[in-house]
């Protein structure tokens, strides 16, 4: 936007109509930094605001209760880092449960259906649930219920729990992040393609 | 100035209803001219502090993955491809507003936008000209009523659009896709590119950047894209065109335009002596009364059903059967476009790492229409045309088995995946229809529209083309694992509805003439897509901008000489 701002300020009693509370583009472009390629605001912009407290308030809370997973918490998070590492320092159970308790009934037996088939796989193999399986126990049960014969309900199973523990994970700050995530959604152009035939 | 509905004035030259796409070209072009125009909108205002297109995932409640939780209240409006946790609250409560359909034809009404600017907030901003090619098709193949004008006639308020909206795009020089006024276009991507030099090569078909309403330079104080991704979250530097943040807000300031949100208009009022429209009853969302309002001109700028409701739900003695209806069409001739019909393959030779980091261009490449077109194959199974849209996917590779630090890195391989899909005209049929159902009533108390919609021969047969065709290219750019997707049973539309308050040049088939004036009321004026007499396949939104102003210029001369 111009430092004179073509948008009116207009006051009402009830709401306010689009006016210019957004950045202007000079201040925009003061602010830009400049990172590899590209031009970035990282954390300046009034957007990220809050960006970093999220996952701390949420860590913070020692009297947080399941709302879902209940005696099942345990064994989802122990799952989670297991099939993603770092599962665990992002939050990924305490936040299924929290996807878990909105879900309709059908989305929520089909999550305890795959849970209980790997449960089951581990009693069977070791005696024992998953949360209390050594590495290497661990280790061998998801190489087996991963490698299982295509079309199985073990192998069924298990890419759901992962569908589900990598969508949460994935959508983490620290998953996203992975992915190539960082702060700047600033971008001065995009990248064109450099072959002979692009030449329109 | 801008009030609330419970403080409004009672008497304007023009009333404005909607303020979308046309209704906030209509306020503009009409209060900068110096007309008292009162802007009613059915939704709140649009204010930045709704923008959330730099918010990532983490910071929503649910990081937009429970589409449960939005079903209870919007179970219809949250298989928009648009709506989200971000935006859930940009839509209305389908439970609050509902719609009937006929029994044994389910119709999905999506896109019910109830914040300044409308649909255009959310929309893909594909801006297309329409060719005389297809304004003419109803001359040259016989079916359907045809325009009453044509491209020339359009043209200069294309001129005039485009240089005020901004739209990027490649000059083509196709007669069947009049170039517009283009701003330098994104680039294409090494795959489109390569696609298409393919397609041309093979078919003699044209694939180009979608002309997309979207700054590539700076414009009248709105700043050129910065490649963020998600328009449809909004947008800091104003860089999409959306009313809330250019026309509405120059008819705002022009200092002759207030704007009443949350007006809930049902019903356009009649002065039975003189045969005219003098204002309209509007309930006021937030205290449920009903309130009237006055003007000289009534310009309904609604969307297509919604102003087709409004006109019916105003049926006087006089007009019985809805207003400026003798000519029983009101509400029929209901058309969208097929949108769902098309291809996918895999381009893994065109492999870049996948990110979630880098910049992204908000806008796909169009394949111009070729079938049934001059100098083209033409199709003995259907009429008229289709388009389509296309998008490549550079994703990371979910599927890839294991699990642990092995399956991390094996997600970064990437998956490269090209899919187009075909756009086109459903034909205008009488029977499909919209009606009132008097047995139901929204929570503001008004009837609610019945929709009588099924898909007819011609779009069946042209979303087989489309899908086939797509295939064909496909195999052609040399792509791997195709995957045909065929159309779906239920009528998935896209926004693109029109046709209900047609126009034309004969009274007994119309309702509008050439300027979107209603034949029998001189002063009542529909300005949205509901005027069109058929649907060409390109997408609609710059059309309905350009044939508004058009009527407005003819609107304010009728006024200037006391023809209103």
């Amino acid at each position: 936007m111009p430092e004179n701002s073509d948008t009116p300020r207009i006051e009402t009693t009830s709401e306010t109509f689009f006016s210019s509370e957004s950045i202007s583009r000079r201040e925009l472009s003061k602010r830009l930094v400049k990172l590899t390629a590209a031009l970035s605001l990282a954390g300046s912009h009034p957007a990220w605001g809050g960006l970093t407290a999220s996952g701390v308030s949420d860590a913070a809370d020692a009297n947080w209760k399941p709302l879902f997973l209940a005696t099942n918490y345990e064994a989802v998070e122990s799952l989670a880092e297991a099939i993603i590492p770092g599962s665990t320092n992002a939050s990924v159970a305490r936040f299924m449960d929290l996807l878990l308790s909105v879900d309709n009934p059908v989305g929520q037996n089909k999550f305890l259906e795959a849970l209980s088939a790997i449960q089951a796989e581990s009693n069977q193999r070791f005696n024992a649930p998953f949360q209390t399986l050594s590495a290497a126990q661990r280790d061998s049960l998801l190489t087996a219920v991963s490698t299982a014969p295509e079309g199985s309900a073990l192998l069924s199973s298990f890419l759901k729990l992962r569908g589900w523990i990598a969508d949460c994970y994935y959508s983490s700050e620290m998953g996203m992040m992975e992915l190539g995530w960082t702060h700047n959604m600033f971008f001065r152009s995009m990248h064109s393609c450099t072959l002979p035939e692009a030449n329109l | 100035m801008s009030l609330p509905a419970n403080q409004a004035q009672q008497s304007y030259d023009v009333l404005v209803v909607g303020s979308g796409a046309s209704g906030g070209w209509a306020a503009k072009r009409l209060s900068e001219a110096g007309l008292k125009v009162a802007l009613l909108e059915a939704g709140r205002a649009q204010t930045a502090r709704n923008f959330s297109e730099h918010k990532p995932r983490f910071e929503l409640k649910y990081r937009n993955m429970a589409r449960e939780v939005y079903k209870k209240s919007q179970p219809l409006q949250s298989k928009l491809y648009a709506f989200s946790e971000y935006t859930a609250d940009w839509y209305c409560d389908d439970i609050e507003e509902p719609y009937t359909t006929a029994p044994d034809k389910p119709y999905n009404w999506l896109g019910r936008t109830r914040v300044v600017g409308g649909r255009t907030n959310v929309w893909a901003r594909i801006s297309l000209r329409y060719s005389d090619w297809e304004l003419k098709a109803p001359l040259r193949d016989g079916y359907g009523e045809p325009w009453p004008l044509e491209y020339k006639d359009i043209a200069p308020y294309y001129n005039l659009v485009e240089r005020y909206i901004g739209v990027n795009g490649m000059a083509e020089g196709l007669e069947t896709l009049p170039d517009g006024i283009y701003q330098p276009p994104f680039p294409l991507t090494c795959l489109e590119t390569h696609f298409r030099n393919r397609v041309k090569e093979k078919f003699g078909r044209t694939t180009t950047l979608q002309p997309t309403a979207a700054l590539t330079q700076n414009l009248n104080g709105r700043g050129a894209c910065h490649y963020c991704g998600p328009c449809e979250r909004g947008c800091v530097s104003r860089s999409y065109f959306n009313p809330a943040f250019t026309t509405v807000t120059d008819a705002v300031h022009s200092g002759n335009c207030t704007l009443i949100t949350n007006a809930m208009v049902h019903q356009v009022l009649m002065d039975p002596d003189k045969n005219r429209a003098r204002g309209v009853s509007y309930v006021d969302r937030n205290t449920k009364e009903t309130k009237e309002i006055f003007g000289r001109v009534v310009i309904l700028c609604a969307q297509n059903q919604e102003s087709a409701r409004i006109m019916l739900n105003s049926a006087t003695p006089q007009h019985p059967g809805g207003l400026a209806n003798s000519s029983g069409v009101l509400g029929h001739y209901f058309t969208t476009h097929i949108g769902n019909a098309g291809a996918s393959g895999e381009f893994p030779q065109f492999g870049m790492k996948p990110s979630l980091g880098g910049s992204i261009r908000p806008a796909g490449v169009y394949i111009v229409p070729f079938r049934n077109i001059k100098g083209q194959p033409a199709s003995k199974d259907f009429l008229r045309t289709y388009g389509y849209e296309g998008y490549t996917s550079v994703d990371f590779n979910w599927d890839a088995p294991g699990y642990g630090e092995a399956y991390k890195k094996a997600l970064q391989t990437p998956q490269v995946t090209f899919d187009i899909t075909g756009w086109g005209e459903i034909l205008p049929r009488f029977d499909n229809f919209v009606e009132i159902d008097s047995t139901v009533k929204d929570a503001y108390g008004i009837p609610v529209i019945k929709f009588h919609v099924s898909d007819g021969e011609n779009e069946d047969a042209m979303a087989k083309d489309a899908m086939e065709s797509a295939g064909e290219m496909l195999e052609a750019a040399g792509a791997k694992n195709i995957n045909r997707h065929p159309k779906p049973p239920i009528p998935y539309r896209p926004n693109h509805e029109a046709g209900v308050v047609r126009m034309g040049s004969d009274p007994k088939k119309s309702i509008l003439n050439q300027f979107q004036q209603a034949h029998e009321i001189q002063n009542f004026f529909v300005m949205d897509s509901s005027s069109f007499p058929t649907n060409p396949s390109p997408n609609p939104a710059l059309s309905i901008m350009a044939i508004c102003v058009r009527s407005c210029d003819y609107l304010m001369e009728q006024m200037k000489r006391g023809e209103i």
